[in-house]
């Protein structure tokens, strides 16, 4: 287990925040111990930084702690950020592919009229995706440990985000789970391009525009030896990245639509 | 790994359709054009097909998943249904092509806010020194002529910063592969066309 000084629980809260719940089963345990590690070394940057600020530039109290709150937050909102994007990722590739492994569960279903036989089948070959793998190597765990089928159905049906998909998956013993028409997948391609649109203009304007702006003023009116300096670009990090995720949240909440 | 000179659905297609005729998987393969000759030896040789697909290099490697079952499924039915999987990846294909067309005019724009933006700012880094004396004229009302050529002070360190924060953001903006690695490259960018500038900056000033 990785020790974390503050409490994990609310470590990922702050910094999955709503994946935990919308991309659950891709939350690899390796992820979880990066967050844990990018905290605690967070915090040490926060030690690093007020005692390099004490005795290498010699700031006030005031200020020493300023700084090394922007540095530690920035960097660790920044780089769980990078990790939390991944995570999106490695779902939306999942995504693009679920209807396939809905066909061949289908398909194998329609051969062999069993469910766990159908799944060591989809696992037998060709299975490229370590995280469905695991996924679904835990549903033939539970199916071999004499969980209820339909149990199981309803329950790993949460990892497709798609409605289709998923209704599809619950009705898995039925004949009729095979995928033929996606419409939902075209919906969400044009919202893509619609998102992207619409926060381009606004990013651009407000990501770009603002930081230079401002450190040049900055740079004006602040003595180019003192800290203050890099107090901008460090709050800047927080910002964007915020900004980022907001927008990201946009596009996972219309997906569930 | 084999690549296919033809798409994904394609592939499904022919191989529903020369099922239908009669065939089964193993000779499906064999009156697929452009099939990698070396693959339908290793057919002819015994190996079973999912091995076969897997080393062929697919856009969605998991048709493969499709193939595992069906020399035990009743034909008729698993023709129909590789046709509908076809159609679907065929639709997905076209929506994606679509759709790409579409962002390779917002990617590119992107590109180039990426690029000058970079240049932008790595400029004005360079001419931090400027501002140094700047802020001496405004505080105490003369201006120095000598200039502090130094890549390590504050104000240089929060350009780069700034650099490279925007460019990370903007390469995330547009969905782009191994940002880390291009971050790294605006680093150096950076770096240089500072160094260049102060270059230039230092002997305009000399004269």
């Amino acid at each position: 287990m990785q020790f974390s000084i503050i409490p994990k629980e609310f470590l990922y809260r702050i910094t999955l925040g709503k994946i935990r719940k919308h991309s659950e089963d891709f939350i690899s345990e390796n992820d979880l111990v990066k967050l844990v590690v990018l905290c605690n070394l967070a915090i040490l940057s926060f030690f690093v930084s007020m005692l390099l600020c004490y005795f290498l530039i010699r700031l006030n109290l005031i200020f020493m702690l300023i700084v090394s709150i922007a540095i530690s937050l920035s960097l660790f909102f920044v780089f769980s950020d990078y990790v939390r994007s991944n995570i999106i990722k490695k779902h939306r590739l999942f995504d693009e592919v679920a209807f396939l492994i809905i066909n061949s569960l289908a398909i194998n279903m329609k051969s062999t009229r069993s469910l766990p036989h159908s799944i060591e089948l989809l696992l037998k070959k060709g299975t490229t995706d370590n995280f469905y793998k695991k996924y679904f190597e835990d549903m033939i765990f539970n199916l071999n440990i004499g969980v209820d089928e339909n149990q199981i159905i309803a329950e790993n049906s949460r990892m497709f985000q798609n409605k289709k998909h998923k209704y599809a998956f619950q009705n898995l013993k039925n004949s009729d789970s095979f995928i033929e028409t996606d419409p939902d997948f075209l919906i969400g391609l044009k919202r893509e391009i619609k998102l992207i649109e619409d926060n381009m203009v606004i990013f651009v304007a407000i990501s770009c525009l603002l930081p230079l702006a401002l450190s040049l003023v900055l740079s004006l009116i602040v003595s180019p030896t003192s800290p203050t300096l890099l107090l901008f670009p460090l709050l800047y990090a927080v910002f964007g990245t915020v900004t980022l995720r907001l927008i990201q949240n946009k596009s996972m909440g219309g997906k569930n639509v | 790994m084999y690549k296919l000179s033809f798409s994904n659905h394609i592939l499904l297609r022919e191989i529903a359709q020369q099922m239908e005729k009669g065939e089964n998987l193993e000779r499906a393969m064999f009156f697929i054009e452009d099939f990698p000759r070396e693959l339908l030896l290793r057919i002819q040789l015994g190996e079973e097909i999912t091995d076969i697909f897997s080393s062929l290099k697919l856009d969605y490697p998991e048709i493969n998943n499709l193939f595992v079952s069906a020399s035990q499924a009743d034909t008729q039915e698993m023709i129909e249904r590789f046709k509908s999987t076809a159609e679907l990846i065929k639709m997905r294909e076209d929506a994606l092509e679509e759709r790409n067309d579409l962002l390779k005019v917002h990617i590119r724009r992107m590109q180039i806010i990426r690029y000058v933006t970079l240049i932008t700012i790595a400029m004005i880094a360079g001419f931090s020194p400027l501002f140094s004396n700047f802020y001496s004229l405004i505080s105490t009302g003369d201006f120095s002529f000598s200039f502090s050529f130094t890549m390590w002070s504050f104000l240089s360190f929060s350009f780069l910063v700034i650099n490279c924060l925007n460019n990370y953001y903007l390469l995330k903006m547009s969905n782009e592969k191994r940002i880390i690695f291009k971050v790294v490259i605006v680093l150096i960018l950076h770096i240089a066309i500072v160094l260049v500038v102060q270059e230039f900056f230092s002997s305009l000033i000399r004269f």
